[in-house]
């Protein structure tokens, strides 16, 4: 392996799942499913392997998951429980390389180039991360080694639970090339129907046909379809510190029910905007660019944006465009499902960044300049929920 | 339901070194519970304070989950895991 590019993928055995089961003894051995309540309107976040043998799967409503295996247990997702477990995998990892790039909650590249030195063959360095992996957490990953990160994707796939896969440069032809080209790590359902038209139904012929021909049909996603069938082309792994900065900041909330309840939407939309304001705060952000995105009851799904002459991080600012936006898109009296908000178009500063010499929205804002301060010094120190606006107690009422 | 929410003061021995935490006994309800195993631990975030989550066995047939306040330095049982 030396002076070859290695990428090694490590992926987390049902991860939520898991943890459950490590964490209480009475879940071992049986399906469990982990999401919102059974007979609510909320999907499967994760589940376990034995819940997975009746045909449960990620993202599939609960309601079903719930016909599918009647006998299996419901747990409530624990964000923070499963983010410090991911924290602490995520610092495992970077004792044996610097070069770790967290793509989700549970799943990393790890840049293993030229550490041949310190380990005798890719297997052993796999088994040992396994293992340190098994001994501090209690949890079982599968791992793939292979000269991309796509490839390496893959591979940890191959042999899940609990799987060590390594794809030597040499063997890419006669162990990624047979299988089909919806495996390939990017090529969603409608690509692949368009590619088995054109005759390419493995990633071996995707790997040898022309990128002329199929930048014709993808355009240039079509080339860099083919380079990276063959491995050609490949994104570098990136630490922590190389990351490129937050290109936005939102948060989003799924109601209980739907609603066409202006006064807990404007609530909704109030309480999503200060955990967003805070968010830039912390952060050291302000943006300019206020979206505000909107599901209806038939997941018919819509976002609206607009631009704002002068940068801010405030709530209220925001909750104000926000919701503005909200009132001239809505289509008054459908049933909302989900809303959400985001800021992009993000500079760095603390200070209020116009555009134009004169503002009058920042005139007005440097009012609350003063208040967000105290605020969020009283949620440092006592946590997000000692404080609240009375307007979001609204949202309580019901529950 | 596989677990009961019980948030209740309790007191528990414990053992602090070398930055970490580990409970060894519990008294709850008048009764001294030896714990044989910890499963799992985590940690949460409360303004400044930190919570520190067990999942712990203590031989007998439940498993229960205790959590350590570092504001108040008060134990409590959250919740006992039961056959579901």
């Amino acid at each position: 392996m030396r002076n070859q590019r290695r990428i090694l993928h490590l992926d987390m055995d049902a991860f939520f799942a898991a943890i459950e089961q490590r964490d209480n003894p009475f879940l071992r051995g049986k399906p469990v499913i982990i999401g919102g309540a059974p007979e609510g309107r909320g999907v499967v976040s994760t589940c376990s392997y034995e819940a997975r043998k009746y045909g449960v799967r990620s993202a599939m409503p609960m309601a079903q998951a719930k016909r599918l295996c009647p006998h299996a247990v419901f747990v409530p997702l624990n964000g923070e429980k499963y983010a410090f477990v991911s924290r602490q995998l995520m610092n495992l990892l970077r004792e044996f390389s610097p070069k770790v790039q967290p793509i989700s909650v549970d799943e990393a590249f790890m840049d293993i180039s030229g550490m041949e030195r310190l380990f005798p063959t890719e297997e052993a360095l796999g088994r040992a991360i396994k293992k340190v992996v098994w001994d501090k957490l209690r949890l079982t990953c599968s791992i793939g080694i292979a000269p991309t990160k796509v490839f390496a994707k893959m591979a940890s796939g191959m042999q899940k639970p609990d799987g060590l896969t390594v794809i030597r440069q040499e063997e890419v032809e006669t162990r990624i090339y047979s299988l089909p080209v919806e495996d390939l790590w990017g090529i969603g359902e409608k690509t692949a129907a368009v590619l088995r038209k054109l005759g390419i139904k493995t990633i071996g012929q995707l790997a040898r046909e022309s990128e002329a021909r199929l930048k014709k049909v993808f355009g240039k996603n079509g080339e860099l379809m083919v380079r990276v069938a063959r491995g050609q082309v490949d994104s570098p792994v990136l630490a922590l510190e190389e990351l490129p900065p937050e290109k936005s900041v939102g948060h989003e909330h799924t109601f209980w029910d739907d609603t066409n309840d202006l006064e807990e939407i404007r609530a909704e939309l109030l309480l999503l905007s200060q955990k967003v304001g805070r968010r830039l705060r912390k952060n050291g952000f302000r943006g300019r660019t206020v979206t505000v995105k909107l599901r209806y009851d038939n997941f018919q799904t819509t976002t609206h944006r607009t631009t704002l002459t002068f940068y801010t991080n405030n709530d209220m600012t925001l909750f104000k465009t926000a919701f503005h936006l909200f009132l001239k898109r809505y289509e008054s009296g459908r049933k909302i499902r989900l809303i959400g908000i985001s800021v992009s178009n993000l500079v760095n500063g603390t200070a209020p960044a116009a555009l134009l010499p004169f503002e009058e929205e920042l005139l007005w804002q440097v009012s609350d300049e003063k208040l967000f301060p105290v605020l969020d010094r009283i949620k440092d120190r006592f946590g997000e929920h000692a404080i609240w606006r009375t307007t979001n107690l609204i949202l309580f009422r019901d529950r | 339901m596989v677990y009961e929410d019980v948030n209740e003061p309790i007191e528990v021995i414990t053992v602090f070194r070398h930055g970490r935490i580990r409970p060894l006994k519990f008294k709850w309800k008048n009764r001294v519970y030896s714990i044989t195993r910890i499963h799992g631990g985590w940690v949460s975030d409360e303004g400044y304070s930190k919570h520190y989550h067990f999942s712990v066995s203590t031989g007998g047939p439940d498993c229960f989950e205790l959590c350590f306040d570092t504001g108040s330095m008060t134990w409590e049982l959250t919740r006992v895991f039961m056959e579901g």
